[in-house]
């Protein structure tokens, strides 16, 4: 459910979601890759957020969506929007990740040929996210506390609404 | 430098996007890895791969790209063209191999910039 609490109150608390909403992502098909990430992109750009902030949760998004599709059995990305931040998590239904660091490492992956073929699978995602999008305050996968065991919080990423670039 | 300049220069073949030819290229990009585009790819680059699934329209689209070139005879995949023409993405086809029509490419944008600083 979108939730709009309008921009224009200067009592909004820094941390007052403007805008919170979920968006579902199938996985073990790449046949709607890309979706959920086009919606957020459009969605941030007309709320007037900056170019940079929209680029950067675009890549955060795409990269989420991607392997989820790629690993998961279905996910969802959830978008929250504060005065301050933009806020993105991805959480899926699968297999989870069971050595972490070693799934943050460049080049590691675990893709399949069929994943290869198009172009994904390189180990490389994880690694340009937290790589090219500085600073962001990062959560790396974990399961989810409150979660059934088969239900991953995979990221969590905070990204600043000002900042200089590096 | 606009896009159809270099469809002119370089005799490609439009399959999609026709109405987006006037758009400026400011510079380009070569990959074949998707997460390797998203990430250091720019706005307004023209994208040259040898990718035909479906995949690269959301790339394109996401990164506001001015167009893809596809290289060395590569046909956009069904569904690629119809994603395309959906979103308008612009999408040239070319039987030159990848080498040539990058360096052409670079050189009408470099060319258009001014003197090579390597030069
Ligand atoms: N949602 C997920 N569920 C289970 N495992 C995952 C998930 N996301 C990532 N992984 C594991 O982490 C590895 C590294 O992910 P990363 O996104 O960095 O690279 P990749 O998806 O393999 O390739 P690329 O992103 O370059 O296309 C994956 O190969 C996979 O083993
Ligand atoms: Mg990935």
């Amino acid at each position: 459910m979108a939730v709009w609490k309008g921009l224009t109150t200067n009592v909004l608390s820094r941390e007052t979601a403007i805008y919170e909403n979920s968006f579902p992502v199938e996985g073990g098909t790449y046949e709607n890759a890309g979706h959920v990430s086009s919606q957020i992109k459009a969605l941030l750009k007309r709320m007037k957020i900056s170019k940079e902030v929209v680029r950067r949760a675009a890549l955060v998004t795409y990269e989420s969506e991607i392997n989820i599709c790629s690993y998961a059995r279905s996910g969802k990305i959830l978008l929250r929007v504060t005065p301050e931040h933009v806020t993105i998590e991805a959480i899926d239904e699968g297999q989870g990740i069971v050595d972490i660091e070693l799934a943050m490492q460049e080049g590691y992956s675990t893709a399949t040929d069929k994943i290869r073929e198009m172009g994904f699978g390189a180990g490389m995602g994880w690694d340009f996210v937290t790589s090219r999008i500085f600073p962001i305050s990062f959560v790396s996968p974990r399961r989810s506390a409150k979660a059934p065991i088969s239900r991953w919080l995979l990221v969590s990423i905070k990204i600043l609404m000002a900042f200089s670039l590096i | 430098m606009h896009l159809d300049d270099i469809v002119r220069a370089l005799d490609l073949r439009v399959v999609s996007g026709e109405e987006r030819l006037a758009a400026e290229v400011r510079g380009g990009y070569v990959g074949d890895l998707l997460s390797d585009v998203m990430a250091n790819s720019k706005e307004g680059d023209l994208w040259i791969t040898r990718q035909i699934h479906q995949n690269i329209i959301a790339v394109a689209s996401l990164k506001d790209h001015a167009g893809i070139i596809l290289i060395q005879g590569c046909q956009p995949a069904a569904d690629t063209l119809d994603k395309a023409r959906k979103e308008g993405v612009p999408i040239m086809v070319t039987d030159m191999p990848g080498f040539e029509v990058i360096g052409r490419v670079y050189n009408m944008i470099a060319g258009k910039k001014g003197p090579d600083p390597s030069a």
